[in-house]
């Protein structure tokens, strides 16, 4: 009996592979030079034209992460910030963490307060199987403030107590209902899915400066980023831990309108499994759809090395100091396991 | 699968995620599986070419591990998804290294075998080269999952996360694959084909090839 499998081993073991320490230490080293280099994943650090490479996504979406990604970078502990462990209620409003396990260290999924129970807004989303996957049955969840930060971790089957974190501070449910109105109303005002109108920066800071007031957030200050003559329109994101608003310069709703549809069109027929996305199928997708929104001009470059099966898609990076767009990965192009 | 993935106190998920903040972090994912994917890769396309892709293999997983959603302790069916698909860029070194692989298995071979053991140490090696010509021949879907569970010992479903198919893709791509050499076999020519299966002692020695 010929077992095809064991002469298969044979062919491959016939030139007995050994790692050499050489070999190790060549990759390493090299692997490790661009990690040197590397900066930490923060998208908050990178808002506007000045980010160059900041990933593309919806704009809808954009704002919702404009609203967490400040938040997002305490739950990571990103490099620079010194947050204080300040557990006032006004400050643990904003983001809400829903843990896939009881460690810090576990996979998350940032979801924007909506001013209700963050255990009842994490157990939704244990059942839409975006925590953990698909679960026959929610654990149970405890609520907690994070050690670093203002941010509130949901985290399952354990206790504020165990993980030596502190429970949600008095007035939280107050105060997070007050902060979701005042976030809402700024939506309705300054926009947020398919936007076709463009706010300006001076409009954008009165109505957001009103909010503040009308809210009981009068410590609160208002900080502006990235408006230029590429970017006249404004987004915004709150920041409780810093008592601030950031409003942020945004492309015309014709560019972002052209890059959304570019990259729908691509997660449409774009998923993990498939083989990795052709560069210049992309590049295509993206310089058609800048070109019927009158961005001819621009520039469309694909990375070649950046997909792969598992993570077949291309996210669109602008920079609009050179008038590029970069293709290349980004996780914004995959849903939550 | 015979490596777990587990860099010691904390698993390869959690290092994947201390690394978006501290991307030094990273470099413990490399001394964890370093050695596993560049034998992987240089069974592939030799050790030269194995070491550049290696450490390809883990810039991009670098470059990507924002979007790493493996749930499981061990990284490493990921991080062989990536180097297989470095692999695709790499056909005419890979079927450089399954040429040299069909010469060596021959002499191999041969001298794992006895003196009594000649003939069928022979017939051994004339096997084996072609079953090396055989897995050059197949499609690189077969040969990918071939390798990843005959050689490297991933299970069906770690090869199914590897490759970005579902387990039973997996399981018919073998099937296929296992077929196809059976079949080349099957068309040595008859001074090649055993007529009874080696002594003991003779497979014993085949098998040290």
């Amino acid at each position: 009996v010929v077992d095809e499998l064991d002469l298969v081993r044979q062919v491959y073991n016939a030139e007995p592979i050994s790692s050499h320490p050489a070999h190790r230490q060549t990759i390493r080293d090299r692997v490790l030079a661009e990690i040197a280099a590397a900066k930490p994943i923060c998208p908050a650090s990178a808002p506007g034209p000045s980010a160059g490479a900041a990933p593309r996504r919806p704009r809808r979406r954009r704002i919702i992460a404009a609203a967490v990604v400040l938040p997002t970078a305490g739950l990571l502990a990103a490099a620079g910030w010194t947050l204080a462990t300040i557990r006032q209620a006004a400050q643990v409003t904003g983001s809400i963490g829903c843990y896939a396990s009881p460690s810090l260290h576990s996979s998350i999924n940032v979801i924007n307060s909506t001013g209700t129970s963050p255990v009842a807004l994490c157990a939704q989303q244990w059942q839409a199987g975006t925590v953990a996957g698909p679960v026959k049955v929610t654990p149970s969840l405890a609520a907690c403030v994070l050690p670093k930060g203002n941010v509130i971790g949901v985290f399952p089957d354990t206790t504020c107590a165990k993980l030596h974190l502190q429970p949600l501070p008095p007035g939280y449910a107050s105060a997070a209902k007050n902060f979701a109105a005042m976030r809402n109303q700024l939506v309705s005002e300054l926009g947020e899915s398919g936007n076709t109108t463009c706010v300006s920066e001076t409009k954008a800071l009165s109505l957001v400066r009103s909010a503040l007031h009308t809210y009981g957030y009068t410590a609160w200050k208002v900080t502006t980023n990235g408006f230029g003559s590429f970017t006249p329109c404004a987004g915004f994101g709150p920041d409780p831990e810093h008592h601030q608003i950031v409003v942020v310069g945004e492309e015309t709703p014709a560019f972002a309108s052209a890059i959304n549809s570019a990259t729908e069109a691509q997660r449409a027929s774009c998923k993990p499994g498939d083989p990795p996305e052709r560069a210049a199928a992309a590049e295509t997708l993206f310089h058609q759809a800048l070109k019927t929104a009158g961005y001819g001009n621009w520039t469309v470059t694909a990375s070649p090395g950046v997909t792969t099966r598992q993570q077949p898609c291309y996210g669109a990076s602008v920079n609009a100091s050179t008038h590029t767009v970069s293709l290349g990965f980004s996780m914004a192009m995959y849903p939550l396991p | 699968m015979t490596t777990s993935g587990d860099t010691g106190l904390v698993s390869d998920s959690e290092i994947l995620a201390e690394s978006l903040a501290n991307p030094e972090r990273f470099s413990a994912l490399v001394d964890a599986h370093n050695d596993i994917i560049f034998r992987y890769l240089a069974r592939r396309v030799g050790a030269s070419m194995g070491e550049d892709l290696a450490a390809e293999t883990f810039l991009r997983a670098f470059r990507a591990r924002a979007g790493y959603r493996g749930s499981r302790s061990s990284a490493l069916p990921w991080l062989y998804g990536i180097a297989t698909n470095l692999l695709r860029d790499h056909a005419r070194s890979e079927h450089r290294q399954t040429q040299a692989l069909a010469k060596l298995a021959g002499h191999a071979v041969r001298e794992a075998g006895s003196e009594d053991c000649v003939d069928d140490a022979l017939t051994a090696a004339a096997r084996l080269r072609h079953v090396a010509a055989a897995i050059g021949a197949l499609t690189p879907d077969a040969r990918d999952v071939l390798v990843l569970i005959a050689v490297e010992g991933l299970s069906y479903q770690d090869a199914a996360i590897a490759l970005g198919v579902p387990d039973g893709t997996v399981r018919s791509r073998l099937s296929r694959a296992r077929l196809e050499l059976r079949r080349s076999i099957a068309r040595l020519p008859p001074s090649e084909v055993p007529q009874d299966p080696p002594a003991a002692e003779c497979e014993k020695g085949i098998s040290r090839g």
